[in-house]
């Protein structure tokens, strides 16, 4: 039978425990899909980036994935599941921004070939 | 009852002002900051038109940002919606620039094609050009054999193949011209010899309408004895002299 008192005292410890998994974050899963997935489509960038555009980019978001993977190993989930979107992000931007750099070589080059043609048959 | 009612929710209290303590959270500069740069690009036409998805994303990342509970989250959203801005710029760029190629290839194929087209043109003018004259000399030497009977306009028979030639091509040459000049020899008097040169070329242009020539592409002129092409003291130079020359227009 409980009484007044231990209803009080359970409803203080749910209260404390529900308010430390909220600050904490405690419950969160480890974010490994993210991971992987930021892994590959970061992987699927440097392939394309032949003509080393975003090698800068590439770096920055190899780091950011590093950290998330330490950040999961060391049980802040939430932290690294920040850094895996991060790095998933920075690596499509990355990967963008190779195609948009092949893109304006591929019309520049085009542009010279018209010029030259222009000029043979003047 | 009452005062266990205050101690009882007095704790819970605390921890959920502290859990939702971020609620009314102010936007961070770098918010702020990739919220600017959203801005930015949805202005820009290439990035309406090839990028428009790329950057809905980015704009429910930077919604998300707005209503972080905390600062950290806030930041790193505000980040990647910056970042994502910055992909959709990139994709429209790219885009872009495949679209000017492909119109550069059209415009060097379009050149390619009418450089083809006139040297085409060119030969077949040419080719053209070559038949035409031809043709012409093939009328005017023909027309070398055309002989007149002595003091008269009438042809000596059996040399009439010129004047055939000559009215086939002309109606097959429907902008051609032709000027026929009148040659005599030199017997008898100049002023005769003129006349008769100028009625053998009225001849021969009458002959030429008979056959369905225009008479206004025909013009006739008669020289008479002024412009041997051959001594008048033999009989072969003086049948020589007495001819019709022929000459092409337009």
């Amino acid at each position: 039978m409980l009484t007044k008192k231990s209803i009080a005292a359970l409803i203080k410890v749910a209260t404390v425990g529900v308010a430390i998994s909220v600050l904490t974050a405690c419950g969160a899963p480890a974010p490994k899909t993210e991971i992987a997935y930021a892994e590959a489509t970061l992987q699927a960038a440097q392939n394309a980036d032949l003509a080393q555009h975003s090698g800068v980019e590439l770096e920055r978001s190899s780091n950011k994935l590093q950290q998330a993977k330490a950040k999961m190993k060391a049980g802040e989930n939430i932290e690294a599941l920040r850094l895996a979107n991060e790095a998933l992000a920075v690596a499509n931007f990355a990967q963008a921004k190779s195609q948009a750099g092949v893109a304006k070589t591929t019309e520049s080059d085009m542009q010279k070939s018209l010029d030259v043609l222009k000029n043979q048959l003047k | 009852m009452k005062k266990f009612t205050e101690k009882k929710l007095l704790i819970p209290a605390i921890i959920l002002t502290l859990a939702s303590g971020c609620a009314d959270l102010q936007k961070t500069q770098g918010l702020l900051d990739a919220e600017k740069a959203y801005a930015r690009a949805a202005e820009d036409k290439s990035v309406a038109k090839y990028a428009s998805s790329d950057l809905g994303v980015a704009n429910a990342t930077l919604m998300r940002a707005g209503i972080a509970e905390c600062e950290t989250e806030m930041t790193s959203l505000a980040y990647i919606g910056n970042v994502q801005v910055e992909t959709a710029i990139k994709k429209a760029e790219a885009q872009q620039a495949m679209q000017n190629t492909k119109n550069l290839i059209e415009k060097k194929e379009e050149l390619v094609a009418a450089s083809v087209l006139a040297k085409k043109e060119s030969a077949q003018n040419q080719l053209g050009a070559m038949q035409e004259r031809t043709a012409e000399n093939e009328i005017i030497l023909a027309f070398g054999k055309v002989e007149f009977v002595t003091g008269k306009v009438d042809l000596v028979p059996g040399v009439v193949g010129g004047v055939d030639l000559l009215a086939d091509y002309l109606n097959a040459n429907k902008t051609k011209k032709v000027t026929l000049s009148g040659h005599t020899d030199s017997t008898g008097s100049a002023e005769r010899n003129k006349e008769l040169s100028q009625q053998r070329a009225d001849f021969i242009r009458d002959v030429l309408v008979s056959k369905g020539v225009a008479a206004s592409r025909i013009s006739s002129i008669g020289y008479g004895q002024s412009q041997p092409i051959a001594s008048n003291s033999t009989r072969e130079g003086r049948q020589k002299n007495r001819r019709i020359a022929i000459e092409f227009g337009r």
